[in-house]
C-alpha cells in the first residue's frame, strides 16, 4: 500500500517552515516512526525527530497525528491512514527546535520544581538509603496509575491552559506533584501543596480534560488534577495532617538456614 | 493564600447563585407573588422604597454585592494572567482589581445604606 507522508518541516537557519510530502510503501506492522526512519534514511536525511526505545517507554516519539496526540512508535499505519494520507506534526505549545523535535526543557523544568522524588525528614537516611521503604500493595495502589507517565508532552499539546499560559505547571507535572503526595513513603505533602497551589499551579486548571484523553500510558493527569485540588482543599479548611512517611524495612534477620544457602560460584570473567 | 482566595471564588459562585435565584423571584415573578396574596410590583415607588428600607434586604444586597465583586474580579484576573500582558504585569493587576474591587463595595454599601435613609 502506498502512503504519503504530509510533514511539517521547521529548519530556522534555512528559513524552512512548511510541509514536506513524501510518498512511500508501506507494509503490514509498520509504524508511522518506522515510515519517519525510512523517509529519513531513503528520501531526505536532513528530517528531524526524537526517538529511542521504539517500543512505547521512553517518550520522545510523542507528536500530532492525523490531527491526534500520538506515540509515533506506537502508532500502526494501517489503523490511521486517511485516504491513503498521514499528516504528522510537532507537539504544539511547546517551543519548536526542529521539524518534529520540540523543546521539553521547559516542562523538565517544571517537574523539577515540584521535587518529583520521595522527601523524608530524616536527610541523612534520604540522601545515603540504608535499606528501601516498606510499602504496602494497596498504598502502592494509591498511587500506581500516576507512576506510568513518560513524560511525552502529549498531554501538554491537548491542554488549553498550556496553550495560553506558558507559566502554566503543566498536566503532567501536576500529576506526578500528586503521585508523590499521596506515596505512602513521602514526607514532602505539604511542602509540595504549596508549590502547586501558588499561581500558574493547579488552581489554574480549568478543566477540560483533554489531558487524559490525549495521554497513551493511561495516566489520567485531569484525574490526579482533581484529586489534588481537594488535597489543598482539605489543607486549607485544617482537615489535612501532614504524613509520617513509613518506615525502613528492618535488616534481614539471620537465620538459622543462612549458612544452608549456596555460596555463588567463583568469578568467570 | 492563594488557595483561600480560589475556595472564596467558588463559594461566591454558588452563593450568587441562591442569591440571583431570589432576585428572579422577587423582579420577574411578582406577577406570581401577587396571585398568592404576596408582593406588587417591584419597579412601583413604593416597594422601591419598601426594600430599600428592609435592614434584610439591604444586608443581602451588600452580600450580593460583595460576592459579585469577588467572584467577577478573581475570575477577571485568572483569564488575564493566562495572557501575555496579564502575565507580564500580574501584580500591577492584581493590585489595580484589589482597588477597584474595594472602590466598589464601599461604594455599592455606601448607596444602599443611604437609600434606607439613614
Ligand atoms: S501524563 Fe500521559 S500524556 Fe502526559 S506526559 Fe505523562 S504519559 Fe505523556
Ligand atoms: S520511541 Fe520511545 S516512546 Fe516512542
Amino acid at each position: 500500500m502506498k502512503v504519503k507522508f504530509i510533514i511539517k518541516r521547521y529548519i530556522p537557519e534555512l528559513a524552512k517552515n512548511g510541509f514536506d510530502k513524501f510518498e512511500i510503501e508501506v507494509k503490514e506492522g509498520m509504524t508511522v516512526l518506522d515510515a519517519l526512519l525510512y523517509i529519513k534514511e531513503n528520501l531526505d536525511p536532513t528530517l528531524s525527530l526524537r526517538f529511542s526505545c521504539r517500543m512505547g517507554i521512553c517518550g520522545s516519539c510523542g507528536m500530532i497525528i492525523n490531527g491526534k496526540p500520538e506515540l509515533a512508535c506506537h502508532t500502526q499505519i494501517k489503523k490511521i491512514v486517511e485516504n491513503g494520507k498521514i499528516k504528522v506534526e510537532p507537539i504544539p505549545n511547546l517551543t519548536l527546535i526542529r521539524d518534529l523535535v520540540p523543546d521539553l526543557q521547559s516542562a523538565f523544568m517544571k517537574h523539577k520544581k515540584i521535587k518529583p522524588y520521595l522527601i523524608r525528614k530524616d536527610e541523612k537516611e534520604q540522601e545515603s538509603p540504608t535499606r528501601e521503604y516498606k510499602q504496602t500493595p494497596s498504598e502502592l495502589l494509591e498511587y500506581l496509575q500516576f507512576s506510568y507517565c513518560i513524560q511525552c508532552g502529549l498531554c501538554i499539546s491537548s491542554c488549553p491552559v498550556s496553550s495560553t499560559d506558558e507559566d502554566f505547571l503543566e498536566p503532567y507535572v501536576l500529576a506526578q506533584a500528586y503521585r508523590y503526595c499521596v506515596d505512602s513513603r513521602d514526607e514532602g505533602l505539604f511542602e509540595r501543596l504549596e508549590i502547586v497551589s501558588k499561581s500558574h499551579g493547579v488552581l489554574n486548571c480549568h478543566f477540560a480534560g483533554g489531558c487524559s484523553k490525549a495521554c497513551p500510558k493511561g495516566v489520567d493527569p485531569a484525574l490526579a488534577i482533581q484529586l489534588l485540588k481537594r488535597l489543598i482543599l482539605k489543607k486549607t479548611f485544617g482537615l489535612l495532617k501532614e504524613k509520617k512517611g513509613n518506615n525502613i524495612v528492618p535488616p534481614y534477620p539471620e537465620g538459622p538456614n543462612k549458612d544452608k544457602v549456596p555460596k555463588a560460584p567463583p568469578k568467570s570473567v | 493564600m492563594k488557595a483561600k482566595y480560589w475556595i472564596l471564588h467558588y463559594l461566591a459562585g454558588l452563593i450568587l447563585f441562591v442569591l440571583l435565584l431570589g432576585h428572579i423571584f422577587m423582579m420577574h415573578f411578582y406577577k406570581l407573588m401577587e396571585k398568592i396574596g404576596f408582593g406588587r410590583d417591584p419597579l412601583e415607588w413604593e416597594s422601591v422604597l419598601e426594600r430599600a428600607r428592609n435592614v434584610t434586604l439591604s444586608t443581602l444586597y451588600i452580600l450580593f454585592l460583595f460576592f459579585a465583586l469577588f467572584h467577577g474580579f478573581y475570575g477577571l484576573k485568572n483569564i488575564l494572567i493566562e495572557t501575555d500582558f496579564g502575565k507580564r504585569y500580574e501584580k500591577i493587576v492584581v493590585y489595580i482589581f484589589w482597588i477597584l474591587g474595594i472602590f466598589l463595595f464601599i461604594f455599592g454599601t455606601y448607596t444602599t445604606i443611604k437609600a434606607g435613609g439613614v
